[in-house]
């Protein structure tokens, strides 16, 4: 069953809301979708038939209880969110969302909810305001035939129950064998609801009474009684008057979808003269005010494509991309003295901002001095501890140590850890790296001494080392150099891992039970702003090396110095995986890591 | 018959001449349009962290009721509230701030900030809450009018909510903290100084450092130093008790 319908603003507005199992209606629940949607792309292949989209909620922090599935349908004029929330995906249950949503967006359209809704906004109104009555109305129609349908629902889950009556058989059949003879319009998709059978049955004067008799809606079927009918499993005894709603909302449903069509043909061609069509070029090109539609964005979109790609952006990042401008600007109006390329470039610069910043802020130094700042129950230091992986050659033990010295910058004792056992020398440079920091810290400190514990480095900073072999030595150097850094006072520990291609899957599977054993604070993936569209495959299979319970932290994208305005590779990382990137390396000095600034790039992209 | 010559001609003209002084302007309009123009109308902008109560308030002060809400993708706006200014309800969301950011930046007049905190959070977990104000502040401080900011504790009619200058002085905590860790951060990427090519917007790094560049030693932050007026009040949108916040907005509104 269900959990939850919403329907609401992208502005935090609720039109609409329902609990499908009588409780309160939850808004934490709609909160933790809402979150989702904002830190993670929804790409085409979340879509469904390409009107709703799926989208699997997971716990974050303590907001959700639990995982849920929902599905949503997103109107642009006016633009409002219509989200249906389930416990996790099935054949059954999709198709049952399908359906319900199917039913709200009907019925919100045959009430005209939508008109009054853009009128208001567009009146600088209250958003609500004149709406009271037909979304009571809503709320009525909804639940007498979302009751309805559940039976269907209640019949195909529930199929071990003891509890499927005969009274919900028969309905059922009957309701089969009525589908067949039942050809007028409107009600046939909703025509496996049990009251169908009924829209045959009764005469046309009878109708007629009870469309007068609830249009003057004063006297609605009271909520309660609807209410009841899911629980006490009473299906087959529902009185006349709800057998009449039912009918009513199947007509209010078959009425409007011609009204539409006529509707929307009158717009066609009163926009299709040429008068208007003159004064559109004149809009278009100069005046704005004008409301964008398909047409006028196809060439803007194109070629705002182009360039992205132009920049190494990965075609499919490029087309979620321009499809978020479409989404943005279609049927939207320019402003004064902008045209529609104005009007698509502000709006893809707002996209590719979105896309590019943190979801949560990372702030490094906070989350470093809460952890070393307290102990262990033995009185050990916790130390902070970062892994970086990637690709071979990225950039991994260049940036691990410029990280080393900012950190060592701001006072804090580094354990370099050399968990690269695979390629032959990776220990090597790990250690001229450690004794190149060791003399930044300290001009005195001569290389290849040993320092008071007889390890390579001093007091500052020291390498951690065993060699080389294989998987397991790599997770038994990871936990040892966690304790011995607690135990020696160590503030920070950086472990250094082979590079790995991200498609071999013999070398990429080690990783998840590196995670788990050696627990990093944050695993920081180094991927190299010269590679191509692979980027985003790059980043996806190393997002999901680590298991369904980790995640990489953040990203360092390097080389930047060697791209000019080519900055693709992050947005593609970002893209596929809605991990942030922290830092950019800019160079082959310690000092050449610089914060990502999100208006850098996307300017850089933009230009 | 020479007349009605004569009197097409000159209107003729006219027009010629009404629609290549039209053509102009619109033409150097365009151009100056592509640099952002500022908007004009004065407003107030309502901003705070995620569930703090910013769009419950927006509600209550623009439609008189308290209502359910849900997480804020995009801004509400009331144009023309109490015929003074455009009041807007900005999302709380970290991926949104930029929203925010571009209007603080590209708006002329704007005559106040409330900045709505939830004052039932622990005070020492304001870390994330005192980054966003400090970001804030980095525009608000530069702007050419001093911003006032009315740091609204909401939810006060909990009792586990904390008074507004327990909330105000654990902001100023937090904010020194920040402060001091934005200095020991890595400074951000900047196209002429690290990539030796091509000329930067610099103008954004410079702003913020101007205004940090204040706060150097150890100095501790207090509301106070700043140009702009800081007041913190409490205030129960779900009990509608938000009188110290209307008296505030009142008073900006008639400045
Ligand atoms: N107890 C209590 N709860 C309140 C009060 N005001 C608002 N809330 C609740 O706080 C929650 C968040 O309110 P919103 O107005 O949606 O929060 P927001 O600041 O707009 O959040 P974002 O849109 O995510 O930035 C809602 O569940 C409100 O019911 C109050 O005075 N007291
Ligand atoms: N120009 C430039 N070169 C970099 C940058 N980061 C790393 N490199 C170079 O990339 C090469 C490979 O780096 P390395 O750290 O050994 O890669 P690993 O195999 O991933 O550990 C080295 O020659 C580095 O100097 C950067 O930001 N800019
Ligand atoms: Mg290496
Ligand atoms: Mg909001």
């Amino acid at each position: 069953m269900f959990d939850q319908l919403a329907i609401f603003t992208g502005s935090g507005q609720v039109l609409y809301q329902y609990n499908c199992n009588g409780k309160k209606f939850a808004e934490a629940q709609i909160n933790a979708f809402i979150n989702q949607i904002i830190i993670s792309p929804v790409t085409a292949k979340d879509t469904l038939n390409g009107k709703y989209s799926i989208v699997n909620v997971t716990p974050t922090e303590k907001q959700t209880p639990r995982s849920f599935c929902s599905m949503f349908y997103l109107s642009r004029q006016p633009e409002l969110y219509y989200v249906i929330t389930y416990a996790e995906q099935s054949l059954e249950l999709n198709k049952e969302a399908e359906a319900t949503l199917d039913l709200a967006l009907a019925l919100w359209d045959s009430l005209e909810i939508d008109l009054q809704v853009t009128q208001n906004l567009k009146q600088n109104n209250d958003i609500l305001a004149a709406l009271t009555d037909d979304l009571m109305n809503f709320d009525e129609y909804l639940r007498a035939k979302y009751n309805e349908s559940i039976k269907h629902v209640i019949k195909n889950v529930s199929t071990n129950e003891e509890e499927k009556t005969s009274v919900v058989e028969k309905s059922n059949n009957i309701n089969r064998k009525n589908n067949k003879g039942n050809n007028n319009k409107g009600g046939r998709k909703w025509g496996r609801d049990g009251m169908v059978e009924d829209t045959s049955n009764i005469d046309s004067s009878v109708l007629d009474f009870s469309s007068t008799a609830i249009s003057s809606s004063s006297t609605p079927a009271p909520a309660s009684e609807l209410d009841t009918s899911i629980d006490k499993d009473n299906f087959g005894s529902r009185t006349d008057k709800g057998e009449f709603l039912i009918k009513e909302i199947d007509d209010l449903l078959s009425t409007n979808v011609e009204n539409k069509k006529e509707k929307l043909a009158e717009k066609d061609e009163s926009s299709s003269s040429y008068l208007n069509s003159a004064f559109g070029f004149l809009q278009k090109n100069l005046l704005g005010n004008k409301t964008i539609t398909d047409k006028d964005l196809k060439p803007v979109i194109s070629s705002l494509k182009k360039k992205l790609i132009s920049k190494n952006v990965a075609p499919e990042a490029s087309d979620y991309l321009t499809n978020l401008v479409k989404k943005d600007l279609i049927g939207s109006k320019t402003e004064s003295w902008t045209t529609v390329e104005d009007a698509a470039r502000d709006s893809l610069t707002n996209a590719l901002t979105q896309v590019l910043t943190p979801g949560v802020s990372v702030d490094l130094l906070h989350e470093i001095q809460n952890k070393t700042g307290t102990r262990t129950s033995d009185g050990r230091k916790n130390p902070y501890v970062f892994s970086v992986v990637g690709v071979n050659g990225v950039g991994k033990s260049t940036n691990l140590s410029k990280l080393a010295f900012w950190l060592l910058q701001n006072n804090f004792k580094v354990l370099i850890v050399a968990c690269d056992t695979f390629r032959s020398g990776a220990v090597e440079q790990l250690r001229v790296h450690v004794e190149n920091l060791a003399q930044l810290m300290d001009e005195s400190h001569i290389r290849g001494s040993k320092n008071k514990r007889g390890k390579t480095g001093n007091d500052y900073v020291e390498l951690f080392e065993a060699g080389y072999g294989g998987s397991d030595l790599v997770t038994k150097i990871a936990k040892q150099a966690i304790k011995y850094a607690g135990d020696e006072d160590f503030d920070i520990v950086l472990m250094d891992t082979a590079g790995r291609r991200h498609n071999d899957a013999t070398l990429m599977s080690p990783l998840k039970s590196f995670a788990e054993q050696a627990k990093p604070d944050k695993i920081i993936m180094v991927g190299e702003a010269l590679v191509g569209t692979d980027s985003v495959q790059q980043a996806k299979n190393f997002n999901d090396a680590f298991g369904r319970a980790r995640n990489l932290d953040f990203f360092i994208i390097s080389k930047c110095d060697t791209v000019g305005d080519m900055l693709g590779a992050m947005v593609n990382m970002v893209y596929a995986t809605g991990i942030p990137i922290l830092f950019v390396g800019v160079g082959q000095t310690y000092t050449d890591l610089r914060t990502l600034s999100v208006s850098w790039a996307v300017n850089t992209l933009m230009a | 018959m020479a007349d009605i010559n004569n009197v097409v001609a000159i209107a003729l003209t006219c027009l010629l001449v009404v629609l290549t002084t039209v053509a102009y302007f619109i033409l150097t309009a365009k151009k100056s349009s592509s640099k952002k123009t500022k908007k004009r109308e004065p407003a107030v902008f309502i901003t705070g962290p995620s569930r703090s109560g910013k769009t419950a308030l927006f509600t209550l002060l623009t439609t008189g009721d308290v209502r359910n809400t849900v997480t804020s993708q995009d801004i509400n706006i009331k144009k023309k509230y109490e015929n003074k200014v455009d009041l807007i309800d900005f999302p709380g969301h970290v991926k949104l701030h930029y929203k925010l950011i571009d209007s603080l930046r590209n708006t002329e007049h704007i005559k106040g900030l409330i900045f709505v905190v939830d004052a039932t959070i622990d005070p020492k977990r304001l870390t994330d809450t005192a980054e966003f104000l400090l970001d804030i502040l980095s525009i608000t401080e530069v702007s050419k009018e001093p911003i006032d900011i009315l740091i609204a504790c909401n939810k006060s009619e909990s009792f586990t909510a904390r008074p507004p200058n327990k909330i105000k002085e654990a902001l100023e905590k937090e904010v020194s903290m920040a402060i001091a860790r934005q200095k020991k951060s890595l400074s951000e990427v900047n196209q002429k100084a690290d990539l030796g090519a091509g000329a930067d917007d610099a103008t954004d790094d410079n702003e913020n450092a101007g205004f940090l560049e204040n706060f150097n030693g150890d100095v501790t932050f207090t509301f106070s130093m700043l140009e702009g007026e800081v007041d913190a009040s409490k205030g129960s949108v779900m009990k509608k008790d938000i009188s110290n916040w209307e008296k505030w907005l009142d008073d900006k509104l008639s400045a």
